[in-house]
Parts: structure tokens; C-alpha cells; sequence
């Protein structure tokens, strides 16, 4: 606690540790340095002008002195400016803000009408027992879309690993097979069955323990 | 239990998962749906085991319990630190799995045919009502070969095409989160 009362979080002494310190810096600088001037790595000194870095802390190269350096390129790049996005008035926004909506219901009923137009295709050539399939991959597809878009940007990695916990519905098809009157079939069944059942249960405990990381603290 | 019974289950457990993934949008609703997803993946679980269809129940209930002892066993010992290289490697698992289910449908697909063409019956059923010397022929084998038996030509392509896009889907799953996780081990 200082004299007006701030609070001020950080190491005592830290001017005791400023000498090691710089030290690191410009031996890492010098480092780089040595880096930029031989980049094949073998020791030999290939001595780049056009090189920003290098052009400035030339002073004198092939018996010319060539200091004062122009100024370094990356400037020039900085300098350009951005241009102030216009302030909009309410009625510019307004039209703006319509001509997107109607740009997405565009977009929006092009994509339903070749997503259609596909499904529609596919039910021309195919039996109705594919279609049954068919339906529930398609809807599967399209509620799996609709809510992960949802999802928080945080809850991403969790995300993962709860959709890795629930892809072991495999589970069902070895399940299914296990009693085969094949013993080949009844080891993979078996092996399917204990595999899945690891991904379930540490699956859904690895999605509770990432979630308790997320509690009010 | 008929199938009926099971379809419905079914159609509970995928209400389940949609909740449990839509749950993620929010850290506190998140904690809920985890349990949706546990809540779902057991319904459907049990549906099956309960189910026509499976058989070694007993065999199954151990393999599920030892399934169990690993993954809690890893979920819980692994470091924070290294929780994407677990999710990792449990994924490849999943990958595994839908590769040897693949397999064993496609093996069982070739027994079921050689069984019925010995017996002097035809396979892939034509189409229209079972005769009666193939369903009680089907009755004697299992479940799983009972359910192929019954298909009829085109179905049994529809099938062909769904084994090789599944077997296809989890070889690489299979192999990516192999790599996946060499990549987040440093390996």
C-alpha cells in the first residue's frame, strides 16, 4: 500500500534485477542478430543491404561509409492511415440493416431450394427404406447445425468432448452383434463394446470436470 | 420387448443428445445438459440390452463395467494440461469401434448368405412377405444374422453402402485422432 492508498501488485527490488535482465534482452537481440546475418547457418556472414535490420546497423560497408541509414521500409507501411469508417445516418443504417436481411433470405431460400431439390432427387431413384435413413441423417445434419451454432465460444472445448462421449452410440451396432454365432464377429463385437464404453463414461467425466473449471468463482 | 419399444427409446435418447449439445450455449445451462447426455446415452443403452436384437447380455454388462473402470480411471488421473490429448485418444477409440462394427456386419452379411443358400433358400429375399421355411429358418440363428436375413436385394446395397461410408468415417476418425494426439503429446 503506497502513501495514496493504490494498491500495487508486483515484486520489491524490482531495479535489482534490472541489470540480468537487460542483459537477457540484448544478448537475445544479439542473437537474432546473429540469425539475420547468416541465415544459411554455417557460420558465414552474408551481408544483406536490403535488409532492414541489418542496413541500419551498418555504419560503414565496403570501405563507404553508409551511415546515416535511410529509413527503415516497415515505416512506410505504418504510416499509411486508416480511413475513419463514415458515421451513418439512422435512415443510410436502416436501409442498410434491410438490404442484409433480404441478402440472407436470399441466401437462405437458395440453399432450402437445392437442399430440396437434392432430397426430392435422391427420393426419385431411391427405395422408401433408404429414405427412412435418409430423413434422419438429413435431420440429424440440420438440428446438429442449428445448435452448434449456438454454442458459447468458450464451451468449445467441452463441446468436443461431449459430442465424443455421445458419437459412442456406436455402441448400439456392437451391442447388436455380440451374440453372433461367429467368435470373429463376437471378439470385434466385444472389443467394439468395451472400447465405446471407455469413450462414454470418460467422455461425459472429462465434460464435468472441464465444466467445474467454469464454476462462479 | 418388441422393437417398437426400442425405436421409442431411441427417439427419447436423440431428444436427450439435441438437448444436451443445445444446453452447451451457456455455462450454467451447460452443467444440465451434461446430465442429458448421460441421462440419454444410458436410456439408449439399456433399450438395447433389453431389447430383441442383443444377445450376452451378461458378457456385454461386464465389458460396459470394465469400459467404465478405464474411462473413470483416465478421466479422473489425467492432468488438466492434458485433457485434449485424452479426448484425443478416446476419440480414435470411437473410430475403432465403428470400423470393427463395420466389419462384423459385412462378415455376418456373407454368413447369413452362405447359411440360407446351403439350406437351398434364396438370398437377398424377393420382395413381398417372408416364406415360411426362411423365418423359421431365421429364427434359428441369431438376432443380428436374423435381421440381415430378412433384407431384400436393394436393401442389402443400401447396406453395402452404408458399411463401406461407416467403415470409410471411422477409419478416419480412427487414424486422425491417432495423429491428433501424437501432434498434442509432443510426440
Amino acid at each position: 500500500m503506497s502513501d495514496n492508498g493504490v494498491v500495487i501488485i508486483g515484486c520489491t527490488g524490482s531495479h535489482s534485477r534490472m541489470a540480468a535482465q537487460s542483459s537477457t534482452l540484448y544478448s537475445t537481440n544479439i542473437r537474432h542478430m546473429m540469425s539475420d546475418l547468416t541465415p544459411e547457418k554455417d557460420g558465414k556472414i552474408v551481408h544483406n543491404m536490403e535488409d532492414d535490420v541489418i542496413r541500419g546497423a551498418t555504419a560503414v560497408f565496403g570501405g563507404d561509409i553508409t551511415y546515416p541509414p535511410p529509413p527503415p521500409k516497415v515505416a512506410a507501411i505504418a504510416a499509411q492511415k486508416r480511413e475513419k469508417p463514415k458515421e451513418l445516418t439512422p435512415e443510410e443504417k436502416r436501409a442498410q440493416e434491410i438490404a442484409a436481411f433480404k441478402a440472407q433470405t436470399k441466401n437462405q431460400v437458395t440453399l432450402l431450394a437445392i437442399g430440396g431439390a437434392l432430397v426430392l432427387g435422391v427420393g426419385l431413384i431411391a427405395p422408401a427404406s433408404f429414405m427412412q435413413h435418409f430423413i434422419v441423417f438429413v435431420l440429424s445434419v440440420f438440428i446438429g447445425f442449428q445448435v452448434i451454432w449456438n454454442v458459447a465460444h468458450s464451451l468449445h472445448t467441452p463441446l468436443m468432448a461431449v459430442t465424443n462421449a455421445i458419437s459412442s452410440i456406436v455402441i448400439l451396432g456392437a451391442l447388436m452383434q455380440i451374440g453372433s454365432s461367429s467368435a470373429l464377429i463376437t471378439i470385434l463385437a466385444a472389443l467394439g463394446i468395451f472400447m465405446a464404453a471407455v469413450n462414454i463414461f470418460g467422455g461425459f467425466l472429462v465434460t464435468r470436470r472441464m465444466l467445474a473449471m467454469f464454476q462462479k468463482s | 420387448m418388441d422393437f417398437g419399444f426400442t425405436i421409442a427409446a431411441y427417439a427419447v435418447a436423440g431428444v436427450l443428445f439435441i438437448l444436451s449439445l443445445g444446453g452447451l450455449s451457456g455455462q450454467e445451462s451447460a452443467k444440465r445438459a451434461v446430465w442429458y447426455g448421460i441421462a440419454g446415452m444410458t436410456i439408449a443403452v439399456l433399450a438395447t440390452l433389453i431389447g430383441p436384437g442383443s444377445g450376452l447380455w451378461l458378457m456385454s454388462m461386464i465389458l460396459i463395467a470394465a469400459g467404465a473402470g478405464v474411462g473413470y480411471q483416465l478421466a479422473t488421473k489425467v492432468q488438466m494440461t492434458q485433457m485434449p490429448e485424452l479426448v484425443a485418444i478416446m476419440h480414435s477409440l470411437v473410430g475403432l469401434a465403428a470400423v470393427f462394427v463395420g466389419f462384423n456386419a459385412h462378415i455376418e452379411l456373407v454368413n447369413v448368405g452362405e447359411v440360407l443358400r446351403e439350406a437351398g433358400m434364396a438370398f437377398p429375399q424377393p420382395k413381398g412377405p417372408l416364406a415360411a421355411p426362411v423365418y423359421e429358418m431365421l429364427g434359428t440363428l441369431s438376432n443380428f444374422a436374423a435381421l440381415l436375413g430378412k433384407k431384400t436385394a436393394v436393401e442389402v446395397g443400401i447396406l453395402r453402402v452404408e458399411l463401406v461410408l461407416g467403415i470409410w468415417i471411422g477409419a478416419v476418425t480412427f487414424t486422425g485422432s491417432v495423429i491428433a494426439y501424437g501432434k498434442l503429446a509432443g510426440a
